[in-house]
């Protein structure tokens, strides 16, 4: 399956999002997209 | 230190699949007609200082023989609200990764030297709280650091700053049509050169700019309710009003689109690229911040 070849990329994609995410509510200068 | 090549699909999937469907998403935060109602009696200055930020920038990048496509982002970057701004304009010019990833990176690092810096200029230049406002939201890069920078001034200017700010943002809309003509008129010219015939406009832009633009048309004529659910005693909690945006849902799902997309890019970029595409362009950045 060519599908299945995507899965680690874009989960690693998704765990940078999630730590950008939690970042995002650190008490610091606001670093948004 | 190259990525392992299990992780390329993904990767490259999430910078070039997912990111035209962010950026048609993204079309939900554009309100044309609040553009004319907040912006009224400033849009002209902030017309003219956007047009003043991109050719300068575009012209000064040109001229320390950056590639054009960075030069173009950075100026972009600057003019109207960093990161979205840029990731938003690459696809349109087929700008590469490293464009991307060099010009977010240099609108993000002067945007927040900015937040530190111009609160301490203005109490130093002794502003008022209108005129700092004006040149906090004209001037700074990304809306949350506007915000940050204004509020720290004072509760007066941060509300002056993101008033300002925000036909900036509301003008990116304009600002990707308009590039994305100029970009396929200087395509049109190469290809007609190259193949002898004419070629159509509309098919160099890509499908997504029109889907941007088709999104916040729909915007701006109210075509996104809000909903509220009327759960029944039946729903699992009892009965229960749930009440729920469609633009805050599609806002959301634009942002978390752009953020994985901006992951693939970073994903994508290696340090031996940048190393090769040198300090100039954080040169430009710095020039392009203080302009």
């Amino acid at each position: 399956m060519d599908k299945l070849k995507l899965v680690p990329g874009l989960g690693l994609c998704l765990l940078l999002t999630v730590v950008a995410d939690w970042m995002h509510k650190l008490p610091f200068p606001p670093f948004t997209v | 230190m190259p990525l392992p090549k299990v992780f390329d699909g993904g990767v490259r999937y999430a910078t070039h699949g997912l990111l035209p469907l962010g950026i048609i998403a993204m079309g939900v935060r554009m309100d044309f007609f609040k553009v004319l109602a907040v912006g009224g009696k400033s849009l002209g200055i902030i017309l003219v200082c956007m047009a003043i930020a991109i050719v300068l920038t575009y012209g000064l990048g040109v001229r320390l023989r950056l590639p054009q496509k960075l030069s173009a982002l950075i100026g972009v970057g600057t003019a109207v609200c960093g990161g979205s701004a840029i990731v938003a304009t690459a696809p349109v010019i087929e700008a590469s990764d490293e464009d991307v990833a060099f010009s977010v990176t240099t609108i993000t690092l002067f945007g927040l030297v900015a937040v530190f810096a111009f609160p301490i200029l203005g109490a130093w230049l002794g502003m008022t709280d209108a005129s700092f406002g004006t040149w906090a939201g004209i001037s700074i890069h990304q809306t949350p650091q506007v915000v940050a920078a204004g509020f720290a001034y004072s509760e007066e200017a941060g509300k002056v700053a993101t008033v300002v700010k925000l036909p900036r943002v509301m003008l990116l809309a304009p600002l990707i049509f308009l590039i994305g003509i100029l970009y396929a008129r200087q395509k049109r010219k190469a290809l007609e050169a190259h193949v002898g015939k004419k070629v159509n406009y509309v098919r160099l832009l890509p499908t997504f700019v029109f889907g941007f633009l088709a999104v916040a048309l729909l915007n701006t004529l109210g075509f996104f309710p809000n909903v509220t659910l009327h759960m029944s005693d039946r729903f699992v909690r009892g009965a229960m009003e749930v009440p729920f945006s469609s633009i805050a849902l599609l806002d959301q799902c634009s942002k978390f689109l752009v953020t994985m997309a901006m992951a693939g890019v970073g994903l994508g970029v290696s340090f031996s690229s940048v190393k090769k595409t040198g300090l100039q362009p954080l040169y430009l950045g710095l020039f392009a911040s203080v302009v």
